[in-house]
């Protein structure tokens, strides 16, 4: 920063200062008439107009702070303050050490700070930009969330630029990836006057949090003490007096106008009583380790197809700045604000945010309905916006759009259970019905331990059926080729060495035909009998022009845990002896073959499917819940 | 994250399955057994073509039952 300049106000001929080099015009303190220097020399004055007074925003900076950014230190020396129509904010000159300077805005409980950024060739006027636009700027995607207009309505001390008091200027905001912000400013014209780009920052990371200050906001607290309702005349009390644009009344609900240091102006008279809040404005909660206090209750519905959807928005403030709670269907979420920079559309009509990518749920045009407590921007009952909501449940993206401005907004499914205990309140607020579009799968963390776990027991199901495998003998201890006759047949005794499963394999030349063997191992030391049958049938022909057939020419049965010991097998054949089916004939001999200790498959794949069983169940349910989630979508099928 | 009951039942019943299933192969365990076990009657003990063994018809083993 250069050293400080002084010449007098050609309006009242006191003092005016030019501390910074770059300082173009200055306030007179005394008559509030801005002048601009000519050129270099601050010796020539021009009268630019007088400044209406300061309106009281609460904020925290002053003339005269000092800050750091990155190691530069700067001090604030002037400010603007501009109003849209809907409110006023302050737009503070600071002027560096090293003799640059930039902006520093305050909105929402943040600041932004800028820098000047040389104006592209190809800028388009302001009449080609929208909402949404976006577009490249320092290696970075940016764009436009505000296109509007507003009017200079004060300034104090130093400024950089040129102004002239009372008008209006045309300026567009944008937003870029991790916080960048900037405005392209067309000041009363269609093309581009200038540009600065910075970053969304909190005051903490500018200013030394013992500089601050809370003047301004007892200065504007003492304008809204013993404002009265003008339908009802009952007191109205502000929560955020230097913030509210709106305000009902608690008595009469009639939505109030508030106007820094003027009575309140009736907008709309009471007309019905909207429902009751689940708790009561005012109301503080703790979440995420800030307090919170409710500041309204708004209704807002949405017709589709002749089904009226509603839903209850709760607007919080905490140190951080302005959030949301919203509730549908008993449904709760947990609403804060998201940059446009941050969303990236992607294929299919899905977006990607903070590397999550979010499904396209619906598009609608909800109005509001009710109006309940203190609000920050002027709203209005009937007041309607183009709403597009995404989801990747625990989370949901939204996009308003109105026609000078599109907000993002993130949020995120909060338990009935977890807003109870929020705001400390003897009981559930709501009781859930349905899906909520934003609901993660209750089942879902079972789901995923559930799913992992049978994974981990099929590798170990795996690993065991390789090892039963690999030590099953399968060894032969019978077999017999035989022509069918009547004899009944025994084996020769065989050894088993250790309990073990036996399996008969029985083989015939049955065709069109039939065969029963009926066997029976007997136990020589206990005379136990194991009683079995191995039935095979094979028929086959042709109908009505198809071949078909059923049935096959060999089966096989398994017998369980045989005790080590001595065996025999009795075998007695039965067949089909009469005539068959042409071209079939009855069966004229079988082969059978029995092995020991043999590995059975089927075991195997019963043991899977009960590991598989519970996590595919899991899996089911997952798909009913999501279908019941998108019934209420543009996607329901 | 402790895991929930579900989680915990279901825990329980795979390491069951995973030990019944060793146990049942390395018992010879058949779950749709084809045998039906009774004890051998006494007319067919002596009956020829009943359950003796080839040694006992052929070989001429007298011995026993």
């Amino acid at each position: 920063m250069t050293s400080s300049r002084i010449a007098n106000c050609p309006s009242c001929g006191a003092q005016v200062e030019f501390k910074a080099g770059a300082s173009i015009v200055s306030v007179c303190q005394f008559c509030s008439t801005a002048v601009a220097r000519v050129g270099d020399d601050i010796g020539e004055l021009e009268i630019l107009g007088k400044v209406a007074p300061l309106a009281a925003l609460g904020s925290p900076l002053y003339r005269g702070l000092r800050g750091k950014t990155k190691g530069r230190a700067f001090v604030l020396i002037g400010r603007l303050q501009l109003d849209y129509g809907a409110g006023a904010w302050n737009e503070w000159y600071a002027a560096f050490d090293d003799g640059d300077w930039g902006w520093v805005a305050e909105a929402q409980g943040q600041v932004y700070l800028t820098f000047s950024r040389p104006i592209p060739s190809s800028s388009p006027p302001f009449a080609e930009w929208r909402v949404g636009t976006r577009f490249t700027m320092a290696n970075a995607t940016l764009v436009a969330v505000e296109r509007r207009s507003a009017k200079i309505v004060s300034a104090q001390g130093e400024l950089p630029v040129r102004i002239t008091p009372g008008t209006t200027v045309r300026y567009v905001d944008v937003e870029g990836p991790s916080g960048m912000f900037g405005t392209v400013d067309f000041g009363t014209g269609e093309s581009v006057e200038a540009i600065y780009l910075g970053r969304r920052l909190e005051y903490e990371e500018l200013f030394d949090k013992s500089d601050l200050r809370a003047a301004d906001t007892k200065e504007a607290a003492a304008h809204v003490l013993d404002l009265k309702c003008p339908h009802c005349g009952a007191a109205v009390k502000l929560m955020e007096p230097d913030e509210a644009q709106r305000v009902t009344c608690a008595q009469c609900d009639a939505l109030l106008d508030v106007q820094k240091g003027s009575p309140l102006f009736l907008v709309n008279a009471a007309s019905k009583k909207g429902p009751q809040p689940h708790f009561p404005l005012g109301t503080k909660g703790k979440y995420k380790g800030q307090t919170w206090t409710v500041f309204a209750h708004l209704v807002r519905a949405v017709v589709v197809e002749g089904g009226r959807y509603a839903w209850d928005e709760y607007l919080v403030r905490g140190a951080p700045g302005w959030r949301w709670l919203l509730c549908q269907n008993g449904h709760w979420s947990w609403i804060e604000p998201a940059s446009a920079a941050d969303v990236t559309p992607r294929w299919g009509k899905a977006v990607e945010f903070r590397g999550k990518r979010f499904k396209h749920f619906q598009t609608s045009s909800p109005a509001v309905e009710h109006i309940r407590g203190e609000l920050y921007w002027k709203v209005a009952v009937g007041e309607r916006v183009r709403a597009t909501d995404y989801v990747a449940p625990p989370l949901m993206l939204s996009e308003e759009v109105g026609a000078e401005e599109t907000t993002w907004s993130v949020g995120t499914y909060l338990q009935v259970a977890e807003v109870q205990q929020i705001f400390s309140l003897p009981k559930p607020p709501t009781k859930p019905t349905g899906v909520s579009l934003n609901q993660p799968d209750p089942r879902g963390p079972r789901r995923s331990a559930v799913t992992k776990m049978a994974a981990i027991s099929s590798a170990a199901l795996v690993a065991l059926g390789m090892w039963v495998s690999a030590t099953s003998s399968g060894r032969v201890v019978y077999e017999d080729r035989r022509p069918l006759n009547d004899e009944v047949v025994l084996s020769d005794r065989f050894t088993l060495d250790e309990r073990a499963n036996l399996e008969v394999q029985v083989d015939a030349d049955v065709d069109n035909s039939w065969m029963y063997l009926a066997g029976a191992l007997i136990e020589e030391s206990t005379d136990q009998v194991g009683a079995f049958g191995v039935e095979i049938s094979y028929y086959r022909g042709v109908d009505g022009g198809e071949s078909w057939s059923e049935g096959s020419t060999k089966d096989t049965v398994y017998l369980g845990e045989m005790p080590r010991g001595d065996y025999v097998l009795r075998f007695e054949p039965q067949w089909e002896k009469g005539v068959t089916p042409f071209p079939g004939r009855p069966p004229t001999q079988y082969h059978v073959v029995v092995r020991s200790d043999v590995f059975l498959p089927s075991h195997w794949f019963f043991a899977l499917f009960v590991i598989w069983f519970y996590p595919l169940w899991l899996v089911f349910r997952r798909g009913t819940f999501e279908a019941k989630r998108w019934q209420e979508s543009d996607h329901a099928s | 994250m402790r895991a929930d009951w579900g989680t915990r039942i279901y825990m329980a019943v795979a390491t069951v399955v995973l030990l019944g299933y060793a146990a049942c192969e390395t018992r010879g365990t058949v779950f749709a057994s084809a045998e039906e076990k009774m004890p051998l009657p006494p007319d067919v003990r002596s009956t020829h073509g009943g359950y003796r063994t080839h040694t006992f018809w052929h070989v001429g083993y007298l011995g026993g039952k």
